[in-house]
């Protein structure tokens, strides 16, 4: 008898616990996570083979610095609430894995996590993405034809290619912040941007263009410096495939 | 004696100037940025009567008369460079002022972002050679009579796209064949109720036709599109848009899936994606090592 009473208060307690746990209010087709994945919120809220499924969830890396990725997950009713989650929960840890490890340009450990579930937030609005954020690898040849690597975390505002002109800060692994610029779209993927750090002493200016599509979207400026010495940004792959791929200067 | 103090500093400042510049000194700042803010990083310390931060100062005016009056080797290799990075068509005559010549650096300026002006600092010039050393085909000189008979950028372009269309049009009767024997064997799985080879080769397709018949749905038409076709390490390699009609009720539901396969029998490396999952049509065909006839 008394075990059966203690059964019964653990499974409430239980249930109360996870009712209380998925519900941090109710998403919005203006909020940051859908202005920073505008693909994504085309199939979340627009796209009627997907917006009006009876499951839909979102799944970011996290903590919110992390997510420069995602992956969304639908169903019809043919798989469970708890199916399409773990759908998009595994889909997103495949994409982190595919591109490769971050530890070069974070100290954090990124793991992916389901934040939104059929429209209703599941983690604190507080910890969720405020602006769109990504790993970010600076490639510069001095004068003599040696190659820095830089790589880090960029933070910018959520609406390149929407907004006139959008502000962007670089931080190195260890959370300094020693660059800031700027970002000013001439079309709907691409613009000029401007590069500065160390209170000057390092910049840039050139032109950028986003890409979206496999390995992830991402943002690839070149430029040069003031003595016109070549300088590339590359934000939203990690730093080992952005060197890869454009690494060569 | 004021003149000489005033060398005096400015040799003691250029090497601070300069070392803020170098890559080392560069990556320094980043793991360190405390340590650069106020002075110079690694670089000596500034005397008391320190000048502006160099990015305040103002930048000098760029060099352009350098390149311009180098000698006549440099300047025909500066055309040569451009030529070997299919810029420039002209003559190797050394005038780096020719119409043609001025025409192709700015084209070149503009490809790395930089202000399409014309001309070349020497930094520019040393990295515009340095690309050009680096450019993996490098063009056969044609015998001078024919030179002014080569054929402009654009009517090489039109006989890239003209032979790539060739490539296509070749392959397209295997590939379409390719996704037809597909098509076939998915309406057999269909017809025979969740039996088949389409559902043995294609896990992710057997699991797909079973959530939507548990969800009381039927199938119509299936369609493909080809998306890409080519040789791969194991065989000639297909990925096909597969794009399904089911019906529930009185409603229409267009649900589309991407399957890909090499060729064999059964097929080979057999897998069906989502359509929206582009990522890993693009890892499979890496993993392929797909080299595209399609595309």
């Amino acid at each position: 008898m008394i075990r059966t009473i203690i059964i019964a208060l653990i499974g409430i307690v239980c249930l109360g616990a996870s009712a209380g746990a998925q519900s941090y209010g109710k998403a919005e087709r203006r909020d940051p996570l859908f202005l920073r994945f505008p693909e994504m919120a085309d199939r979340y809220w627009e796209r009627s083979e997907t917006s009006n499924a009876s499951s839909k969830v979102v799944a970011i890396p996290m903590p919110k610095q992390c997510a420069f990725l995602y992956a969304d997950a639908y169903t019809r009713g043919q798989m469970s609430p708890r199916e399409v989650q773990e759908t998009a929960l595994s889909s997103c840890n495949r994409r982190l894995a595919e591109l490769g490890p971050l530890g070069e340009n974070y100290t954090i450990d990124c793991r992916c996590q389901v934040v939104l579930n059929n429209e209703t937030y599941i983690v604190p609005r507080e910890l969720l993405p405020d602006d769109a954020y990504g790993p970010v690898s600076i490639f510069y040849r001095d004068d003599r034809g040696n190659m820095a690597r830089l790589s880090g975390v960029a933070r910018y505002g959520a609406l390149i290619g929407r907004d006139r002109s959008v502000t962007f800060t670089v931080e190195n692994p260890r959370g300094d912040q020693v660059c800031n610029g700027t970002m000013t779209n001439e079309g709907p993927a691409n613009g000029q941007f401007s590069l500065s750090c160390f209170g000057g002493k390092f910049g840039g200016r050139g032109s950028y263009e986003s890409k979206t599509g496999a390995p992830n979207d991402h943002i690839i400026a070149r430029g040069q410096t003031g003595r016109g010495q070549p300088v590339v940004m590359v934000i939203g792959l990690p730093a080992q495939l952005a060197t890869n791929t454009y690494g060569a200067i | 004696m004021r003149r000489l103090a005033l060398l005096a500093a400015f040799a003691l400042l250029g090497p601070a100037a300069a070392l803020a510049q170098s890559a080392g000194e560069v990556e320094r700042c980043f793991q360190n940025p405390a340590a650069c803010a106020s002075g110079g990083g690694g670089a000596a310390p500034a005397p008391a009567h320190t000048p502006p931060p160099v990015a305040t100062r103002q930048a000098p005016a760029p060099d352009y008369a350098t390149v311009l009056n180098s000698s006549e080797a440099d300047r025909r290799k500066i055309q040569e460079s451009l030529r070997t990075l299919d810029k420039y068509n002209g003559p190797i005559d050394g005038n780096l002022q020719s119409e043609a010549t001025v025409k192709a650096i700015a084209d070149w300026q503009k490809g790395r972002g930089t202000a399409a002006v014309g001309k070349l600092t020497p930094p520019e010039a040393a990295q515009l050679n340095a690309e050009a050393a680096r450019a993996p085909i490098r063009r056969i000189e044609p015998p001078a009579q024919t030179a002014a008979a080569q054929p402009s950028n654009a009517d090489r372009l039109k006989a890239l796209q003209a032979r790539l269309a060739e490539r296509r049009k070749a392959a397209e009767p295997k590939a379409n064949a390719a996704a037809q024997a597909l098509i076939a064997d998915l309406k057999a799985y269909v017809s025979a109720d969740g039996k088949g080879v389409a559902g043995d080769q294609f896990a992710a397709f057997a699991k797909w036709y079973a959530d939507n018949k548990a969800a009381g749905r039927t199938f119509g038409a299936i369609a493909p599109v080809i998306d890409d076709y080519g040789d791969a390490k194991a065989g000639a390699a297909t990925t096909t848009e597969v794009k399904f009609e089911t019906k529930q009720g009185t409603n229409t539901y267009n649900q589309c899936l991407m399957f890909a396969w090499v060729e064999g029998s059964p097929r080979k490396n057999a897998q069906a994606f989502s359509c929206d999952d582009v990522a890993a049509v693009e890892k499979w065909k890496t993993d392929q090592t797909l080299k595209s006839a399609w595309r």
